[in-house]
């Protein structure tokens, strides 16, 4: 086999300068250790090159999206039949209601056990013997649904308005069919909610003013030296320690902020993978320095500073675009949270309103009754109102705790399960790259083997909500 | 130029093996590609399973819906039956306007085929291959095999390249 191997051709001029070039290259690489000289192998450019290809066809998104379609028709026919179902539970309270007498006629009795049992439970005190009633301290709530000022209003003063509502004796509570909340867990949700985003937003652009200062700081002394080595130490803790940080606004502050630092950097190294710092704008140096800093990529100290591979840069890219898309999600969460809290609170301000009306119908049914003075059919406008609180308040409630608040949920999860596939690829992409392109060398394979140990990249399947 | 042959030989056959840099990029492409294909199967069977379950929540909530729809058409018929229609009448003016789902009431739809759910790992597993084909090391057979290669490559670019000199 070896003796095949002939090299040594007919001695022309043309194939002496070219043997003599083989043998150079040879002995060149045997003094260099053979770190990145090799022979070339058609079968295993060959092969790479396939690998690269069916890599570039791979269609990981097609799950997600799917998923995504799925997701639109499940909440369709959920929304259908949790309607379905409680059309057919109030019909079912209604016609129970309507049985209670002879006549057809409502049960007086048994309604405003319903309504007050109803109100205890929802609002904390049913208001159908008093004067003050509850439709009127909840009124500005109700006619603004969703608005965060009316909630917040209708939170600081209900608990002493409440105390001005006088309940009828023997109350006894009812769970609420809607299975959500009541009014005031309701409300301190929306509040809760709102200062948790307010309080990360506050504190990721402190994480960011700081971070930018740390990176100006090291950046200015990009030049070799223990003082500049300390510099890039203190901010390779603080970078990595706002990227894994719990707070969804420092991680997406930051690593926007370095993405886009990155970003010029890769623009201004183009394809050459060494450049003088001086030609390098400021925000093309911040983001050497970053990726120099935070992960031993590149060589800052050296003279001039070595830019990294625009491959390894690429992967640092779709690594920070995950980070950053991470963050985003979990913002959209939160604020979706937020959303559901205010969806919850106006559907509780619902149901108070219309049972509380139909109390009120209830007792001047029941005085016209005593008084002699009832039409034909007197309980029908407190059904109506009870059907309403059915309609509008219990149903929508349940929709928000069944389907729309999981639903959300899953979306959020769907994201996060998509931004992570997307940054799987996006930094294994320039690795397939590099092996594809290997035979024409010219990359920095240790750079990028080192990035791709070094960034670690989330789970596809961040947790499949039921 | 001379070069003693067995520097030489040695000199080919270190250059048969894939350089250290490229071996350690296909260790980690090739382990990367595994865990996403691994990751993306495991996901995609979560929600398959996911579905199933979907589709029974809606098929017990259809079911429900429709069971207590029933004894409500019933109390209306039983009105009906007795002359009396206010009560009827009365319920349906109530909850007038309200959605109600047809299909439910109809006892249609009662449960729905499970969606299915499919990834293509292949693209993926070829990656992996391939990869772990460079990081392997290398036989001398392998080395050999590749060197002779290589030779006759180089004989034939030497050969080409003298019949172009003599046109």
């Amino acid at each position: 086999m070896v003796g095949s191997c002939e090299i040594r051709p007919r001695r022309t001029a043309a194939n002496t300068v070219l043997a003599s070039r083989v043998a150079a290259v040879l002995i060149a690489q045997l003094v260099a250790g053979c770190v990145s000289l090799y022979v070339h192998d058609a079968s295993t450019q060959k092969a790479t090159s396939d690998a690269k290809t069916q890599f570039d066809a791979l269609k990981l998104t097609a799950v997600f999206d799917d998923e995504s379609q799925y997701i639109d028709g499940l909440q369709r026919d959920e929304r259908a039949a949790v309607v379905a179902e409680f059309a057919a539970e109030r019909d079912a309270e209604l016609i129970l209601l309507m049985q209670g007498s002879p006549q057809g006629f409502a049960d007086g009795g048994l309604l405003a056990s319903r309504l007050d049992g109803y109100l205890r439970s929802i609002a904390g005190k049913s208001d159908r013997a008093g004067r003050v009633k509850l439709w009127r301290i909840v009124a500005d709530a109700y006619e603004k649904p969703g608005d965060e000022q009316a909630l917040k209003a209708l939170r600081a003063d209900l608990a002493v308005r409440l105390n001005s509502v006088t309940e009828p004796a023997n109350v006894t509570s009812l769970p609420s069919p809607g299975t959500g909340p009541n009014l005031a867990d309701a409300l301190a949700a929306v509040e809760s909610a709102h200062k948790t985003l307010s309080d990360d937003q506050t504190a990721g652009k402190e994480a960011q003013k700081a971070l930018d200062g740390a990176l100006k700081d090291a950046s200015s002394s990009l030049t070799s030296g223990p003082t500049a080595q300390s510099k890039f130490d203190k901010l390779a803790q603080q970078v990595n320690s706002a990227l894994a940080d719990a707070n969804p606004y420092i991680r997406s502050y930051v690593s926007s902020s370095l993405a886009d630092k990155v970003d010029s950097l890769i623009a201004a190294s183009g394809t050459t993978s060494v450049k003088t710092p001086s030609t390098l704008t400021a925000e093309a140096k911040d983001g050497l320095t970053f990726v120099h800093a935070a992960l031993g990529v590149g060589d800052a100290f050296s003279n001039p500073p070595r830019v990294p591979h625009p491959n390894a840069l690429a992967s640092v890219q779709a690594w920070l675009r995950y980070v950053e898309s991470g963050a985003e999600a979990q913002i959209n969460e939160a604020q979706a949270d937020l959303a559901t809290a205010k969806a919850q609170a106006s559907a509780a301000v619902t149901q108070v309103y219309y049972l509380s009306r139909a109390a009120e119908a209830l007792e001047a049914a029941e005085h016209s009754r005593k008084v002699g003075t009832e039409g034909r059919d007197p309980f029908v406008p407190a059904l109506i109102y009870l059907a309403d609180a059915w309609n509008r308040g219990f149903e929508p409630m349940a929709q928000i705790a069944v389907v729309e608040g999981p639903l959300a949920k899953r979306r959020a999860k769907l994201l996060q399960s998509r931004n992570a596939g997307t940054a799987w690829v996006g930094v294994l992409g320039p690795g397939v790259a590099t092996l594809a392109a290997y035979g024409a060398g010219g990359l920095d394979p240790q750079a990028l083997a080192s990035l791709l140990q070094a960034l670690g990249v989330g789970a596809i399947a961040v947790g499949v909500n039921k | 130029m001379r070069v003693p042959p067995v520097a030489l030989l040695v000199a080919l056959c270190s250059g048969c093996a894939t350089p250290r840099p490229i071996v350690d990029t296909a260790t980690l492409v090739g382990k990367m590609a595994t865990q996403i294909n691994d990751a993306v199967g495991g996901y995609v069977k979560q929600l398959q399973s996911a579905r199933s379950d979907d589709a029974d929540r809606l098929a017990r909530t259809r079911a429900r819906a429709a069971a207590l729809d029933s004894v409500n058409r019933d109390q209306e018929q039983i009105w009906r039956v007795q002359n009396i229609k206010q009560p009827g009448e009365l319920l349906s003016a109530i909850a007038a306007g309200s959605p109600t789902q047809s299909d439910v009431r109809a006892g249609g739809l009662m449960s729905t085929p499970v969606a299915t759910i499919h990834f293509d790992g292949s693209p993926l597993q070829a990656v992996s291959k391939v990869a772990a084909q460079i990081s392997a090391p290398k036989s001398a057979k392998d080395e050999f095999t590749v060197l002779e290669k290589f030779g006759e490559q180089v004989k034939d670019d030497v050969k080409s390249e003298a019949k172009t000199k003599q046109k």
